[in-house]
Parts: C-alpha cells; sequence; structure tokens
C-alpha cells in the first residue's frame, strides 16, 4: 500500500475508498475487542484484583467485623464512625499471605468514587488505584503521580491531602477523598489483622 | 487485496490477545457485588457559596486614620445537573452587604452558565456569564484560597478581577496535566477606560451590554507536577464599537477601534506546606489619542482618558508553620507578598503629568492566615503601600474572616 501512495502515477482516487474501508474494519475490530464499559470504569473486582495479585496463586476474601473495643479506637483515628463489617481480599501463594486489598468507595462532591488499596502482608501500601470514576470533574486523581505518593504509607502516617499527601491544583476534593479512603483502609486493615488482639472470623 | 491482508492481521491480532488473558492468573472468589451507595438527597442540586467580613484601618500619609468593618461578599452558588453530561453553575453575588439607593452595595450575577460534556473531558461547551479566565483570583476567589484580606490589587486592577462576560466557549481537559478553555464573548466598552483605574471601568458585566464588538479570551493551565499550576492567559478584542457614537473635532462621525489586548502569567505551587504564587498581567489599548479627543455631534467633549498601557506583577510566598504537627488539620500561615501595578504604564498622545507617576504603585504586603478547617481562613494583613510620583506613602492594617463551602 506504500508502494501505491508514494507513486505518482497511482489513481489516487481508488485509494480513498479502500483506505476508509480498511480503517473502519479495522475500528470495528477493535470496537469488537474491547469490552462496552461505561464512561469512567476503570477496573472491575475481578481485574483489580487479579492485577493486585498478579504473581499469587489465588485470591480470596473474609467479611469481618470489628468489635467495641476496635470500633471506638477505628472512629478515634478515622476523626468518624465506620460500617463495623468490612470485606477484606487476600492473596495466597505456597500457602503464605502475599497481601491484602480492600476495594472502597468514598464520596466525591456529589457522587462516589470507587477505589481499591494493595497492602503489604506488614501493613504498607503498594498500590492505590481509582476502579470507577463518576464525575465531571477532578478525574486527575488516577494520574500516577498523585497516586504513587501513598505507597509506603503505613496506618500511623497521617494520609491526609494538603498535610503529606499533595493536592492537585483544580481537584482539591477528589484529593481529599481519596486520601479520606486510603486511610481508612489502612486503619481498617491494621485494626484487624495486624494489630495484637484479634477476633475471630465472621461464620 | 490489501483489506483482506488488514482484517486477517487483525485477527490475527485478537486471537493473541485472547490468549494473554486466559493465561494462568489467580482464580479470584468475589463475594456477592455489594449493593450501590444511596445517591446523596438532592445529588442533582448543588448549593454553595463564600463570603468575607473585611475590618480595615488605612493610616494615610497625612490626615486622620480611618476605620471601615465591611461584609465585602456574601455569594451564593447554585448548580443543577440535567444529566451526566449537561449542567447549568451560577453564582449571586451580594458586595458590601446593603445595595439600593443610596447604599454602597450590589447585587450581581457572577456566573451562569450551561455545561455541555461534548467528547467526555476532553471538549466541553459552555454558554452563559463567565468569568474571563484570565490570571489566578478572577476564576478562584473563594477567600481560604488567597493570602490578605482583600484580593490581590494586581488582579484587581490589572486584569480586572472580577471580570465577568456573556459568550460561548470550549473548555477541556487533555490528559492529566493539560486544560484549556477558549471564549468568544462581548467586549469592553472603551467609553469607561482610564488612567485611574485601567480597563476596569470598561466592563460591562453583561447589564444590557452592549455587543457591537466581541473579543477572544482563552487559557491554557499546564500542571507538570502534582500541587505546580503553570497558567498563560490572553485577551483580544474590540472596545470602540461599544462606546456609542463619537466624532472627531471638525463633527464628522468616528469610528472608533478601540483594540484592546492583554496576556496574564503565572505559577502557583501548593504542597508540603508551602503555598507560593507568581503572576504578571499586561493589557494594551490602542487608538487612546483618538479615544481622548472624541467629541459628541454637538461639538462637546466626550472623550476619556485611557492608558496605552498597563501592568502589573506579584511574587507571594507562605509556609505552614503547623505543617510537622500530625495531630491536628489547623493550619497558620505567615505569607508575605509583593506587589507592583501601574493603570498608567505608558500614555500615548500627550505628556505624562505627576498624576500618572502616582499610578505606578509597589505594596509589600505582610501577614497571617489561620485556617482552622480547609474551608475557613482567620486573616491578619498589614500592607506597606507607596506610590512612583511625589505622592505619600500610606499603610493599612486588616483583620478579615472568609468561609467557602
Amino acid at each position: 500500500m506504500m508502494r501505491a501512495v508514494l507513486r505518482t502515477n497511482v489513481n489516487r482516487v481508488d485509494l480513498v475508498p479502500s483506505l476508509l474501508v480498511a480503517l473502519l474494519v479495522a475500528l470495528a475490530l477493535t470496537l469488537a475487542a474491547t469490552p462496552a464499559r461505561a464512561a469512567g470504569v476503570y477496573f472491575t473486582r475481578a481485574e483489580l484484583l487479579k492485577s493486585f495479585f498478579h504473581d499469587s496463586d489465588r485470591v480470596s476474601y473474609r467479611t469481618l467485623e470489628l468489635d467495641a473495643a476496635q470500633r471506638r479506637r477505628v472512629a478515634e483515628r478515622l476523626g468518624y464512625a465506620i460500617n463495623p463489617k468490612r470485606t477484606i481480599y487476600y492473596g495466597e501463594k505456597d500457602g503464605r499471605v502475599t497481601g491484602y486489598a480492600v476495594l472502597d468507595d468514598e464520596l466525591g462532591q456529589h457522587k462516589p468514587i470507587s477505589f481499591g488499596v494493595l497492602l503489604s502482608a506488614d501493613g504498607h501500601v503498594e498500590r492505590v488505584e481509582v476502579m470507577v470514576y463518576r464525575e465531571p470533574k477532578g478525574e486527575e486523581i488516577r494520574r500516577a503521580q498523585f497516586r504513587d505518593q501513598f505507597v509506603g504509607k503505613d496506618a500511623a502516617a497521617p494520609v491526609r491531602a494538603g498535610h503529606d499527601i499533595v493536592a492537585i491544583s483544580g481537584a482539591t476534593i477528589s484529593s481529599r477523598s481519596l486520601a479520606i479512603g486510603v486511610k481508612r483502609a489502612l486503619v481498617v486493615v491494621d485494626e484487624l489483622l495486624l494489630s495484637d488482639d484479634r477476633i475471630s472470623d465472621a461464620p | 487485496m490489501r483489506i483482506s491482508s488488514l482484517i486477517a492481521a487483525s485477527a490475527s491480532w485478537l486471537a493473541t490477545s485472547a490468549a494473554v488473558t486466559a493465561l494462568a492468573q489467580p482464580a479470584v472468589e468475589l463475594p456477592p457485588e455489594p449493593p450501590p451507595p444511596p445517591p446523596p438527597t438532592f445529588v442533582n442540586l448543588t448549593v454553595g457559596g463564600y463570603g468575607e467580613l473585611h475590618y480595615s484601618h488605612v493610616v494615610p500619609a497625612e490626615g486622620d486614620s480611618r476605620s471601615s468593618i465591611d461584609l465585602h461578599r456574601f455569594v451564593m452558588f447554585l448548580g443543577y445537573n440535567f444529566s451526566d453530561s449537561i449542567r447549568f453553575q451560577s453564582e449571586v453575588e451580594v458586595e458590601h452587604a446593603f445595595s439600593g439607593d443610596g447604599n454602597p452595595g450590589q447585587v450581581a450575577v457572577e456566573q451562569a452558565f450551561v455545561e455541555w460534556d461534548l467528547v467526555g473531558q476532553a471538549l466541553t461547551l459552555r454558554a452563559g456569564v463567565m468569568l474571563v479566565p484570565m490570571g489566578i483570583i478572577n476564576e478562584i476567589h473563594e477567600p481560604p484560597t488567597f493570602h490578605g484580606v482583600e484580593r490581590p490589587n494586581v488582579e484587581r486592577n490589572i486584569i480586572p478581577s472580577t471580570w465577568r462576560e456573556g459568550g460561548i466557549g470550549l473548555v477541556g481537559r487533555l490528559g492529566d496535566s493539560f486544560r484549556y478553555k477558549a471564549y468568544l464573548v462581548g467586549g469592553l466598552d472603551a467609553s469607561g477606560f482610564s488612567t485611574g483605574s485601567g480597563i476596569r471601568g470598561g466592563r460591562q458585566s453583561v447589564a444590557e451590554a452592549r455587543a457591537d464588538g466581541l473579543a477572544f479570551t482563552g487559557a491554557i493551565s499546564y500542571q507538570p507536577l502534582v500541587g505546580l499550576d503553570l497558567g498563560l492567559s490572553g485577551y483580544i478584542g474590540d472596545a470602540g464599537a461599544n462606546a456609542g457614537a463619537r466624532f472627531d473635532s471638525a463633527g464628522e462621525p468616528l469610528e472608533l477601534s478601540v483594540l484592546t489586548g492583554g496576556v496574564a502569567a503565572h505559577a502557583q505551587y501548593k504542597g508540603h506546606g508551602l503555598e507560593t504564587k507568581a503572576l504578571f498581567a499586561s493589557f494594551f489599548i490602542a487608538d487612546t489619542e483618538a479615544l481622548r479627543s472624541a467629541k459628541n455631534a454637538d461639538g462637546s467633549d466626550a472623550g476619556n482618558d485611557a492608558p496605552a498601557r498597563t501592568v502589573g506583577g506579584y511574587v507571594e510566598v507562605a509556609y505552614n508553620v503547623l505543617q510537622s504537627v500530625e495531630a491536628t488539620q489547623l493550619q497558620l500561615l505567615p505569607f508575605v507578598r509583593a506587589e507592583y501595578y501601574d493603570t498608567a504604564a505608558t500614555i500615548k498622545g500627550r505628556d505624562e503629568t505627576p498624576a500618572d507617576r502616582d499610578r505606578g504603585v509597589t505594596e509589600l504586603i505582610v501577614g497571617l492566615t489561620l485556617r482552622p478547617v480547609p474551608q475557613l481562613a482567620f486573616k491578619a494583613d498589614a500592607i506597606f503601600r507607596s506610590f512612583g510620583g511625589d505622592r505619600d506613602g500610606e499603610t493599612v492594617v486588616d483583620l478579615g474572616v472568609g468561609y467557602n463551602f
């Protein structure tokens, strides 16, 4: 095809319908190959967990409940009360836990932001991803430079936008929301799984 | 033929990618999909606002000092989401608390526009009353976002904030770090230009504004680092066409085309306790000689004394001294700002007078901002103001409180 385009004595008019059809076919095949999804949906739960635990053999979950003492401590650490029922995912490889993940929502300006946090087995943030972003403004929090700020944080870190997390200029509300969500994931995993007194799994 | 080979190539690409996804990946056990969180009440309607109360004590070069207390602004935002991609946004303001005959206040619509996302976030149509996208303060002026009780005078006098126009335009975000705005709006009225206030008096505020002269304005914003915002904006318009009928000294109609244009550039960084801003702005006004010597039909004077150029800039640094205190979200920021602005930087068609030289103003502002929460600020500042000519300087002390939600 390239030779036909470069050669000067080729009738260019013939080329146009061929190129157009080729373009339409390529577009149709690409659209067919891409799963149809709503604007702002970046990961499904399965996709994110597979990505988080790509090195593990399997990913499971536990639904745990904070006891009264834990509920009080969490409320103190976060500054607000939370639903005591929490679902925590974990990866397993060769019988060992490779890490934990929390999938959660946090309210943005009007609508919730769905996100996932990957934590190492000792409770440090390894990765933060935005799963679904539903609002017209503030989507810049998906930027890797912003999310990378959370990497390495543990439950003792403040994890506060405008403090140890630099907010994105013009996206302060969504910056704040993601930081609140990551902090909550850290504190919950710390209270339920990593601190000294633990409770048994819910039946 | 070439098309069949293209189809074959696409098919084999598809087959390969399918094989990749089917590779052994961790088996994932999922709980049932949780129910979606309930939408907040009135999710389509937004109500917000900001306001600021000022106390000001002016110590002039000579004469008595004077103090005032002013509810400078009380603003309500009202917005509505017609759909996921069509919205309405508005801002109504009451200035100086009490408007009406004999009272200093005014009620004004500062913004009222609809937005329609044509191509996601990359291309959005905007139409209505919009803020001219120049500088920092004109678009982002909620009190907790700037230091000092009053807005920086450079932005007030040169840009001139708050500057809104009626029109239509396109805005969008390209990638994660690049935003643009481009508007076609009604123009300024050159008969309001003056050496005392630059183009500020030429704003028509979309109040039965003459639109025989239009203007283009646009801005680009680039964020190479999280927390760093670099902006460049421009304006060009015909202010003469909106000035009304003018005649020359021979009684012939004057076709005044007072081309007015300007540029503003800024950089701001906010992170790790540091808040710093730098801004430059300048406007040119063409045909000021014709504007100055214009007459009415009956030969009486209808001119106004406008500068050929205005210019201004400032640099500001603030730091949160409580940055290392993790337990609190209280922020205390001492700041310092150096400003220069001149609403009569260049005069054409007549000699410069001492009054013109007085228009060059240098200000050194030091102050303190206390933010118990990010949306509330208690402010204090001292302004040391000096004038370019022989006019003596003055000192101002301000206290203020401002909020937004």
